[in-house]
């Protein structure tokens, strides 16, 4: 079923407006035809017509031809208005009263020449896309004004001939009657699709702008939570007997990977890495509510453990991201920087620990269960002690790391970040190192899909 | 029961071995939104295991890689068996630092004394 154009496009003054520009143009191309095509005919006439009429039928065709090019003149000079119209109704009163002065010429209903009427007619009224109430007046005046002209000044004729000139005449009114009524109709449905089309396009055009509007605010959130996640990152690089270097670099807008390393006002030091299962606003989220909660825990109660303050982050983990109604995980450590030694709570990626008396590298591992799967896990996390010499080095990451892949699928792995460590540590200084090791991974890697984190210490006395 | 197939994940389904329902977990899980695929398929296969009274057995020695996304939503998965009293065993590979990782720390976290009255236990075997 094909749809009806909306009646305001059809009827309103946007659709007569178009019209009216169409009339116009095309008024312009019928007078450049008759300005070439008028005069042209005296080569037909030099041909076929009487001697003693051609000086005649010049003078005729020079009227038309120069009427036609004033018309032309006036129309270029003008804008589209209904003068169009009343242009075309001269044309055609003008070549048309040529024509049937040259039948008058010529013996009037005797005459065959009254064709050159219908060559007249129907260019005019079919190209200029008019209602059929001017295709009919036009073509009747026509009509009219040959048989006024023949009946009054043209010679003695056979009824006959009257009947058949009328009869190819009138038939010929009749159709460019139907053929300018379908044309106007079929430019009335264009219009109206287009029109329809254009109000389409406007409100998709509002409707982008809103979409922008929106996403540019949402954007704007965006780096707001972006900006606070990145101010809570921690500021100061040493500790005590510890150099502390680190670098975060999140895979969308807001990570899911967390590190903190401060010192208390009772004096203790503390470390903690982790990784929020997902990635998003939610993941950022947990992240920063699990960097507030081990902060408040180990600023109140000096003698708190890692793993009492891994026991207790996870309980206000697991409470508050079920009253989000949300799926979070973490894996987590929590570690206190002792003297000489860490005291490790929790589970989360191995360690990576560089001897730099022997120069190599151990790899430890961590014991501990996820945050956020039950309420209580007292009795699944223990300390973990691991002693560091002076001079030795950590480094701690995330499985953006680890995981990292080529093009080929395969991954940076333990084998890669521990090659990496071997190469850097010692040598140049931490932050360094730091930007070695992710240099490294992003060379790597084909695309980032994870949050890459690295934390490297060193002990210095 | 048919297999899941999701991008580079597949699971099939092995339903040879009387009163238990393999599932072995083949390829890769790197969706951002795993959930939306695993969960409905999960649901159906929960029934059809209460259905059946046969126990899971979940296979990862095969599988090459889960992101994160994909554990959360095994978790939110095991509870859920849990929560409807089928019995669960999950097999995985030692040697594969990344399901140790994982697995230790839900195995932990799932311990025997930390389940509820009404909940089973899940059995974590490393291979």
């Amino acid at each position: 079923m094909t749809a009806r154009p909306p009646k305001e496009a059809l009827t309103g003054a946007r659709f007569k407006a178009y019209r009216d520009e169409l009339v116009h143009d095309w008024m312009k191309i019928i007078a450049v035809l008759g300005v070439f095509l008028v005069p042209l005919f005296l080569l037909l006439d030099y041909v076929t017509m009487p001697r003693e009429l051609l000086g005649r039928f010049a003078v005729y065709r020079g009227v038309a031809t120069l009427t036609s090019f004033v018309q032309l003149l006036l129309l270029r000079a003008s804008k589209p208005s209904k003068m169009a119209y009343v242009h075309g109704y001269a044309f055609n009163a003008i070549v048309c009263g040529m024509i049937v002065q040259m039948t008058v010429d010529l013996g009037g209903f005797n005459s065959g020449y009254y064709v050159g009427l219908m060559l007249v007619i129907f260019p005019v009224n079919v190209l200029l896309p008019w209602r059929s109430i001017h295709s009919a007046i036009n073509g009747l005046l026509t009509v009219v004004m040959y048989l006024a002209a023949n009946l009054l000044f043209g010679a003695e004729f056979p009824v006959s001939a009257l009947v058949n000139n009328l009869y190819f005449l009138l038939s010929s009114v009749l159709l460019i009657v139907a053929m300018s009524e379908t044309r106007y109709r079929l430019i009335q449905r264009e219009f109206g699709l287009r029109a329809e089309l254009e109000d389409t396009n406007v409100v998709l055009e509002t409707s982008r702008a809103d979409l922008k509007t929106a996403r540019d605010r949402l954007w704007s959130e965006m780096e707001v939570a972006q900006r606070i996640q990145t101010s809570l990152l921690p500021k100061n690089r040493r500790l005590g007997p510890w150099e502390l270097e680190a670098s975060m670099s999140p895979a969308e807008e807001v990570g899911g990977d967390y590190y903190d390393f401060f010192e208390t006002p009772h004096g203790e030091r503390w470390l903690a890495i982790g990784d929020v299962s997902g990635h998003g606003v939610e993941s950022g989220l947990v992240m920063m509510m699990t960097q507030t909660a081990i902060a408040t825990l180990v600023n109140a109660n000096p003698a708190r453990t890692p793993s009492d303050v891994f026991v207790h982050t996870n309980r206000v983990i697991r409470d508050n991201v079920s009253r989000l109604g949300g799926h979070r995980y973490m894996t987590l450590n929590i570690i206190r920087l002792e003297d000489d030694r860490l005291v490790i709570a929790g589970k989360h990626q191995d360690f990576f620990v560089w001897r730099a008396k022997s120069n190599t590298v151990e790899i430890i591992t961590n014991e501990g269960p996820w945050i956020g799967v039950v309420d209580d896990v007292r009795k699944s996390v223990e300390d973990q002690t691991l002693r560091l010499e002076v001079g030795d080095w950590l480094l701690l990451h995330t499985d953006g790391l680890t995981e990292a892949a080529n093009a080929s699928g395969v991954m940076f792995g333990e084998a890669g970040l521990r090659r990496v460590l071997t190469e850097v540590a010692g040598k140049v200084p931490l932050r360094e190192a730091v930007g070695l090791v992710r240099a490294r991974v992003e060379a790597f890697q084909q695309k980032q899909d994870d949050d890459l984190t690295i934390v490297m210490l060193r002990r210095v006395a | 029961m048919v297999n899941l197939q999701a991008d580079e994940l597949l699971i099939e389904v092995d339903e040879r071995e009387p009163g238990i329902l393999v599932l072995n977990w083949l390829g890769r899980s790197a969706s951002r939104s795993p959930g939306s695929l695993l969960h409905p398929w999960f649901d159906q296969l929960f029934g059809v295991a209460r259905e059946r009274n046969a126990a899971l057995e979940m296979r990862f020695e095969r599988l090459e890689h889960f992101n994160s996304s994909t554990i959360a939503v095994l978790i939110q998965l095991i509870n859920s068996a849990q929560d409807r009293r089928i019995r669960m065993t999950v097999r995985y590979d030692a040697n594969l630092r990344w399901q140790t990782l994982s697995f230790d720390a839900l195995r932990r976290a799932l311990r025997p004394f930390d389940h509820g009255p009404d909940q089973v236990q899940v059995q974590f075997v490393a291979q």
